[in-house]
C-alpha cells in the first residue's frame, strides 16, 4: 500500500468507527473528559500499530481491546478521582458493552425517536447535549434549578431509550 | 436523594452528579447485576450518540429567549451572520444580568488611590473584584482576570469590569498580558473592541479622543462597530476613533506599565506582617491550654517530623509525621508550608486522650476541593468519640463526631456543616479555619475570625460528651471505614495548627486570625 493510501483508509476506517469506540469507553464509567483522552489515545496506538492490522478483520474489534488497555491506563490516572468504579466493574461493563454489538441501527432509531419528541423536548436536549455553558448557567438561563432541570433531561431521556428499544426490537418499522 | 431508581442513578452517573452514597449504591447494583450493567451500556451508548449528534446551533436556542426585544434581536442576527468568532460573544451577551461574582482579583498595587462604583467598596490588595467600574485617582494595580488574562493599570485611569474576559478601558493606559490559555480576552475602547490572540500589548485611551493599541508580542484583532476585524501584529500599533480602527505607522512612545513596576512601587508589607506573626506565635506556643501546635515553620525537603511547639518543654511525642506532603512556600515568602495533593500525602499524628472541650485552628490554603469531602484533620477509621473535620465539595466546613463510632452511623452521628464559603473563585488564598466543641456551648464554626451558622447536618441537638483523637491525619484519611471509601485528600497546602483542650472565645480567634493575616 501506498503510504498515502494507508494514511487515507487508516482515518477513513477509524472515523467510521470512532463513535462506537467513543460508546465503549463510555460504558466504562468514565467521564466525558477521561472518554476524549482514551479516544485520543486509542487512536494513536492504532495508528502506531496500523501495519500489524490485518485488513480482513475487524476494524472495531480490534480498537476495543485496544480502548480496554487505555480505559484501565487513564483509570488508574484518575483513581484518585471521585466515583470511578472499580477496574473489575469496568472490565465487566465493558465485556456488556461487547456483547450489545452498537450498530448504525441505534442512531438511527434515535434520530427518529428524536423527531417524534415535541419540539421543546428536542431544544432541551440540544441544549443540554451541546452547549459550551455549565448546566447551572443553562438552567438558570431557562428559569430552571439544576435539580429541576436534571428531573426535565432524565425523563426526556428515559422516555428517548424506551423509543429506541422499541424501535431496535420490532426492526425499525413502528 | 432526587431518584434512586436504577436509571436515575445511571443518568446521575453518566452527568458526574451523584452523592459519595448515591455512587455507592450504584457501584453495588451494577456489580451483583448483569441486567443493571446493561442497562447502564445502553445509557452510555444513548448519552453517547446524543452528545455527538450535530444539531442546530445552541446559542439560538438559549439566546432567544431572553431576545425577545425586536431591536436587540435584529442585532442578535447580526451577530449570526458574522463569523463564528461572536459564537461565544452571542452566548456572553445571553448570560443573565443578575449575577454578581467576582471576575478578577486586585493582585499588586502602588501608592493606588482608587474610587468604585461599588458600593462602600474600597478595592485593596487580594480583594476579589465584581463587575463594575473602578476609578484608579493615581499609582499602579495589577488586575488578574478570572479568565487568566491580567492587565497592569496605571493611574489616573477608569476601567469597568463586564465579566472575566472582558473589560472596557473608559479612561488610561494599560498592559494586558494574555497568556494561551486565555485567548479571546477583549477590552473595548472607544467603541472598538479588542480581541486578543494570545500575546502582550498596551492601549492608551483619552476620554472622548481616539485610543491607541501597542502590540508588544503575538497578535491582536481590533473589531469596530461596522463588524469589520483588524489584525495588529507584533510591533504594529492602530489607533481606534470613533468605532473605527487604522492601522498607524508612528507607533506610541508612551510608556504602559508593567507588572514588575507595579510590584517594586508595592510596599514590603509581608515582610513585617510574617515578624509580626512570628511574634506571636512565640506568645501563643505557650498557652497552657494547647494541646498541640504546628507552626511549620523552617522545614526543608529532607524534614520528615512536624514538630509540635506547644508548651516550654517540648513534648516530641505529639510531633507528627511528614509523609509524602512536599515543603513549600507559606503565607508569606520564606515561610514554609506543606503541600497536599497526592494520594499519599499527610501528616501522622498520635495524640492521646480525651477531651470534654476544644478547639481546632488552622491556616490552609485551599487549592480545590475535587472531592466529595476533603480533608484537613480526619482520625483513622471514625471510633467512639473521634471526629472528623473536614470540607465539603460544596465549599462548607463540616465537624462530625459520634459517641458510638461507625455503629448506628444514622442515628448518632453529630454532622455540622457550616454555611459555604469557599468556591473555585477563591482558589489559592488562605483561610484561618477554627472549630470550638463542647456540651455547653455546641459546635460553632469559624471562617477567618467569623463565625458562620450551619447549613446542614445530623443529631445536632444531641450534646458531644468528649472528644478524642489517636491516631489521625492532617490532609488525609487512614483506615476509611469502607475499603471502597473514597479517597479525601486536601488539595492544597498548611502552614500552621493549632489544637485547644478549651473552647477559645470568639475574641481569641478573632486575634489568631488578625495576627495571622498574610
Amino acid at each position: 500500500m501506498k503510504a498515502e493510501n494507508r494514511e487515507e483508509s487508516f482515518v477513513k476506517l477509524f472515523a467510521a468507527n470512532e463513535r462506537h469506540l467513543r460508546a465503549f469507553v463510555r460504558s466504562t464509567g468514565l467521564g466525558w473528559n477521561e472518554v476524549d483522552e482514551v479516544i485520543q489515545n486509542v487512536s494513536l496506538v492504532m495508528w502506531r500499530k496500523w501495519a500489524e492490522f490485518d485488513p480482513g478483520s475487524d476494524f472495531l474489534a480490534w480498537g476495543r481491546v485496544i480502548a480496554r488497555f487505555e480505559v484501565l491506563k487513564v483509570r488508574r490516572s484518575f483513581a484518585r478521582d471521585r466515583h470511578v468504579f472499580s477496574e473489575d466493574l469496568m472490565e465487566r461493563l465493558a465485556d456488556k458493552a461487547e456483547e450489545v454489538r452498537s450498530s448504525d441501527r441505534h442512531r438511527e432509531a434515535l434520530d427518529r425517536c428524536l423527531e417524534q419528541l415535541p419540539k421543546k423536548s428536542r431544544d432541551f436536549i440540544n441544549v443540554a447535549y451541546h452547549s459550551d455553558r455549565s448546566i447551572k448557567d443553562i438552567a438558570m438561563a431557562l428559569g430552571k434549578t439544576p435539580t429541576a432541570f436534571y428531573k426535565t433531561l432524565d425523563r426526556i431521556r428515559k422516555k428517548l431509550q424506551i423509543c429506541i428499544e422499541g424501535r431496535l426490537e420490532t426492526g425499525g418499522s413502528l | 436523594m432526587k431518584d434512586d431508581s436504577l436509571d436515575g442513578l445511571i443518568l446521575g452517573h453518566l452527568d458526574e452528579r451523584l452523592s459519595a452514597e448515591e455512587f455507592e449504591a450504584l457501584e453495588t447494583l451494577l456489580k451483583n447485576d448483569p441486567e443493571a450493567r446493561a442497562q447502564y451500556v445502553k445509557f452510555a451508548e444513548l448519552d453517547s450518540n446524543l452528545r455527538s449528534a450535530t444539531d442546530e446551533p445552541v446559542a439560538q436556542i438559549l439566546s432567544i429567549k431572553r431576545w425577545l426585544i425586536p431591536g436587540i434581536l435584529a442585532s442578535f442576527v447580526l451577530f449570526v451572520c458574522i463569523a463564528t468568532i461572536f459564537k461565544d460573544r452571542v452566548e456572553e451577551l445571553a448570560r443573565p444580568t443578575y449575577e454578581t461574582v467576582g471576575v478578577a482579583v486586585l493582585s499588586a498595587q502602588a501608592n493606588a488611590e482608587w474610587r468604585s462604583s461599588v458600593p462602600n467598596f474600597i478595592p485593596a490588595k487580594d480583594m476579589t473584584l465584581e463587575p463594575g467600574r473602578y476609578q484608579l485617582n493615581s499609582g499602579l494595580a495589577q488586575i488578574d482576570f478570572f479568565g487568566g488574562a491580567a492587565i497592569s493599570l496605571s493611574g489616573p485611569a477608569d476601567i469597568e469590569l463586564i465579566n472575566r474576559n472582558e473589560a472596557i478601558l473608559h479612561r488610561g493606559r494599560l498592559r494586558a498580558n494574555v497568556p494561551p490559555a486565555a485567548r479571546g480576552f477583549k477590552i473595548r475602547s472607544a467603541d472598538v473592541v479588542i480581541e486578543d490572540l494570545g500575546t502582550s500589548f498596551g492601549l492608551a485611551t483619552r476620554e472622548g479622543e481616539s485610543a491607541e493599541v501597542v502590540v508588544f508580542d503575538g497578535e491582536v484583532r481590533t473589531l469596530d462597530t461596522n463588524g469589520e476585524s483588524l489584525p495588529v501584529m507584533e510591533g504594529q500599533s492602530a489607533r481606534l476613533q470613533s468605532g473605527q480602527s487604522i492601522l498607524v505607522k508612528e507607533a506610541s512612545r508612551e510608556s504602559f506599565p508593567d507588572i514588575a513596576d507595579v510590584l517594586t512601587g508595592s510596599d514590603n508589607s509581608s515582610l513585617v506582617n510574617y515578624a509580626n506573626w512570628k511574634e506571636d506565635s512565640q506568645i501563643r506556643r505557650n498557652d497552657p491550654r494547647l494541646i498541640a501546635y504546628y507552626d511549620f515553620e523552617n522545614l526543608t525537603s529532607v524534614s520528615r517530623r512536624l514538630k509540635n511547639r506547644a508548651g516550654s518543654i517540648r513534648k516530641s511525642e505529639l510531633d507528627g509525621g511528614i509523609v509524602g506532603a512536599r515543603v513549600t512556600d507559606g503565607r508569606w515568602p520564606g515561610k514554609t508550608a506543606l503541600d497536599f495533593r497526592s494520594e499519599g500525602d499527610r501528616v501522622r499524628f498520635q495524640i492521646p486522650g480525651e477531651f470534654p472541650e476544644l478547639t481546632i485552628c488552622i491556616w490552609v490554603r485551599i487549592d480545590a476541593l475535587d472531592r466529595h469531602l476533603n480533608s484537613l484533620f480526619l482520625t483513622d477509621y471514625f471510633d467512639p468519640y473521634e471526629f472528623h473535620w473536614q470540607l465539603s465539595r460544596e465549599g462548607a466546613l463540616h465537624f462530625a463526631s459520634s459517641p458510638t463510632g461507625v455503629e448506628d452511623l444514622e442515628e448518632n452521628t453529630r454532622r455540622f456543616f457550616s454555611k459555604p464559603f469557599w468556591n473555585s473563585s477563591r482558589s489559592g488564598k488562605w483561610y484561618f479555619l477554627a472549630t470550638s466543641v463542647s456540651r455547653e456551648t455546641g459546635v460553632n464554626h469559624y471562617i477567618n475570625g467569623k463565625r458562620t451558622g450551619f447549613s446542614g447536618g445530623t443529631n445536632q441537638g444531641k450534646p458531644l460528651m468528649a472528644l478524642r483523637i489517636g491516631k489521625a491525619d492532617l490532609g488525609n484519611w487512614s483506615e476509611p471505614i469502607h475499603p471502597n471509601s473514597k479517597i479525601r485528600t486536601l488539595n492544597g497546602r498548611i502552614d500552621e495548627f493549632a489544637l485547644y483542650r478549651a473552647v477559645l472565645t470568639l475574641r481569641e480567634i478573632v486575634a489568631f486570625y488578625e495576627s495571622g493575616k498574610p
